[in-house]
């Protein structure tokens, strides 16, 4: 018996019943599914003679926990969307879903990765630079520029706007950020690095809960929608 | 929207010998996508983070077909880089691409100015890259 949450296909009229089944499904969740996974599913047991009935193959479907997968997907969508209006994504992120196929199946996760990794990296060299008895304006300043530098490097070779990038209120951060260090104004330094990291936590929680959803999605046996 | 490809394919473009770019670039997140831009497009790719280490590994391995590299870097930019290249006799033959995210004019004048073969605006595209590979045999 197949473990793996698949959708029961008859297997004469396969592609009538995907139809069917597919319509039913999209009827009883009420979901605007955009995709759905169907894949032929194993064995039902040695016993079935004929294909299962729809109904059959909607009870396993439901035993099977296969209508979270659809529930899945559909939240999935409404997240991205809500990800794209509010300028946390833009079509920077389909490009970046297009570099990845079955020989780079994770690129996507590596690039967002990299991304935590080196705005963490830069943060945490502010901070310190910020923590020091005595502190190196100079050097405040040019990391700031390099946060500036990569908001606006990132807010067109990298698809994740808002810390990124280019959004108007980090580079307002920037601009106060560097008026601060100009004035030598250790504590205006210091409320500027908080706010940048506000804004950067914002955009690794959103991006966190889009890989999470889209994990699920996979481990449901689905596909993982993509919004052109 | 996955298309499947040859794992390990040969040569970018026609013929038994393979393209070599050294991609050059100081933020990880864009040395990871030149690189996977490059390699879908069947270049074997080389990235390196600064000018610096760009010279150290030109010095060595002079079998470098192209040099990819972002204009704005800390300590060596890709413009200085660029002189540096077609200032010596054995390296002033590889063609030299500079990358920007911003559009500059004048910077981009002086870059073709002094050599380069193209000025790519970030985000590069696949389609970027197969314009400019096409004309590099």
């Amino acid at each position: 018996m197949c473990t793996d949450a698949s959708v029961a296909v008859a297997l004469t009229n396969g592609r009538h019943r995907t139809a069917a089944l597919t319509d039913m499904m999209r009827q009883r969740t009420g979901a605007a599914i955009t995709f759905l996974f169907v894949r032929q599913h194993c064995d039902r047991g040695s016993e079935a003679k004929s294909p299962p009935s729809l109904e059959e193959t909607w009870s396993l479907l439901q035993s099977r926990g296969d209508m979270e997968l659809g529930g899945l997907q559909r939240r999935y969508i409404d997240f991205t969307s809500a990800l794209f209006r509010e300028g946390f994504l833009d079509n920077q992120y389909t490009q970046l879903q297009q570099l990845q196929d079955e020989s780079n199946p994770e690129f996507v996760l590596e690039v967002v990765t990299l991304f935590f990794q080196d705005s963490e990296k830069l943060l945490d060299e502010l901070s310190r630079t910020l923590d020091q008895q005595v502190v190196d304006f100079k050097k405040v300043d040019a990391h700031v520029h390099q946060l500036k530098g990569s908001s606006a490097r990132f807010s067109t070779s990298c698809p994740f706007k808002l810390f990124l990038l280019g959004a108007q209120r980090v580079k307002n951060v920037c601009m106060a950020f560097r008026n601060c260090c100009e004035e030598r104004n250790q504590e205006g330094c210091l409320r500027c690095l908080q706010q940048v990291r506000q804004e950067y936590f914002l955009v690794k929680s959103k991006l966190e809960t889009l890989f999470r959803l889209e994990k699920q999605i996979l481990a449901a046996g689905g596909s993982v929608p993509v919004l052109w | 929207m996955s298309s499947s490809r040859g794992g390990n394919g040969r040569g970018g473009g026609e013929g038994e010998r393979q393209i070599h770019v050294l991609a050059v670039d100081d933020s990880s997140v864009d040395r990871a996508m030149i690189a996977r831009i490059l390699r879908s497009a069947k270049y074997r790719v080389t990235t390196v983070d600064s000018g610096k280490k760009a010279l150290e590994l030109l010095g060595l391995e002079p079998d470098v077909n192209m040099i990819i590299t972002d204009y704005w870097m800390p300590e060596m930019t890709g413009y200085e880089l660029l002189k540096r290249v077609k200032e010596s006799s054995e390296l002033r033959e590889i063609p030299v691409v500079i990358m920007s995210s911003e559009n500059v004019p004048n910077r981009i004048n002086r870059c073709l100015a002094e050599g380069a073969e193209d000025f790519l605006l970030k985000p590069v595209r696949p389609s970027d890259v197969s314009r400019l590979c096409s004309r590099i045999r």
